[in-house]
């Protein structure tokens, strides 16, 4: 009889098994990091792409903008 | 653009690393908790996260004092990184606790006083994300965004506190709590060893999330004069 209630009290101890809970918090820990590190990675990426582009765009301005060297006849004449 | 850091991709590599170690030692180290088993491990990096959150909200106190002291930008670029950085932490720890929950209080959510005083520090620096979002002119943005902080840091302690405060089932760890509390649990050496190291982790990676996302910012703003300048 003691045996038995030393039984169910050890079952009634027993550990529960929450591995579904520990994994499941695990994989939303990881993936919510991963996650923002891939959304700096993105936005650095399209900065730097809009930076390479403004500054093409950029030197254009500033080519057409230059005053135009004299022709070789002009300068000859003068 | 801004030059390239040399230190920088080292303390990526540092971090990564530093985050493996932690997870194994979670695993690996830390003995399993005799009531509430395997989701005990969550505790871990829950605390350690909910730690870079507050500490973000912290940071960005302390950058939106300094820029209204001195007018400096880089203040505002640091507060945003910040609370960006927090924002995100704060969400992994509520979803966390709430899987954690939901086999030892038998429920994914209840409106107790430190969920509660989370969810609202959360959508607190949610909405300064959404005021910056609103105001185009970056002097008034950045002087609203920093008093904001300022007022918003408030949720900070009473988060914190809360446990400590009412009466709540949310287990208190470290110091004690109301006795009633579901799911608390003394931890041995070894717990109080991974849980350190955790922090520590946390704390690193914090530093290098919030020094990339510094440099983006400071990228963004590189972009926005170049489209100010070629637009006159």
């Amino acid at each position: 009889m003691m045996g038995m209630v030393n039984t169910v009290f050890l079952l009634n101890q027993a550990t529960p098994d929450t591995s579904g809970y520990m994994i499941a918090g695990y994989i939303v820990i990881f993936s919510v990091m991963l996650l923002y590190l891939l959304s700096l990675f993105i936005r650095r990426r399209n900065l730097e792409k809009d930076y390479e582009t403004l500054e093409e765009i950029e030197k254009m301005d500033a080519e057409k903008k230059a005053p135009a060297p004299p022709r070789p006849a002009e300068s000859l004449q003068k | 653009m801004p030059a390239k850091s040399r230190v920088l991709p080292v303390l990526d590599w540092i971090s990564l690393v530093l985050v493996l170690a932690a997870t194994g030692m979670v695993f690996f180290y830390a003995p399993t908790e005799e009531v509430m088993g395997l989701v005990q491990k969550v505790f871990y990096f829950h605390v350690a996260s909910a730690w870079v959150g507050m500490l973000g909200f912290g940071v960005a106190l302390v950058a939106g004092i300094a820029y209204l002291r001195t007018a400096n930008p880089k203040w505002d670029q640091i507060e945003l990184a910040a609370v960006e950085v927090g924002i995100v932490y704060l969400l992994i720890t509520i979803i966390v606790g709430s899987i954690w929950a939901k086999p030892i209080w038998n429920t994914w959510w209840t409106w107790d006083p430190r969920l509660t005083t989370a969810t609202v520090m959360e959508l607190v620096y949610a909405a300064y994300l959404m005021l910056r979002a609103g105001i185009e002119d970056t002097e008034r943005r950045a002087r609203f965004a920093a008093v904001y902080t300022i007022l918003g840091f408030i949720s900070v302690p009473l988060t914190f506190l809360s446990i400590r405060i009412f009466r709540t089932i949310h287990p208190v760890v470290i110091g004690s709590g109301d006795p009633t509390a579901t799911g608390t649990f003394a931890m041995t050496p070894k717990m109080l060893q991974t849980f350190m190291f955790s922090l520590f982790v946390f704390s690193v990676l914090f530093v290098d999330l919030i020094w990339h996302r510094i440099r983006l910012g400071r990228l963004a703003d590189t972009v926005e004069q170049l489209k100010l300048r070629l637009s006159q």
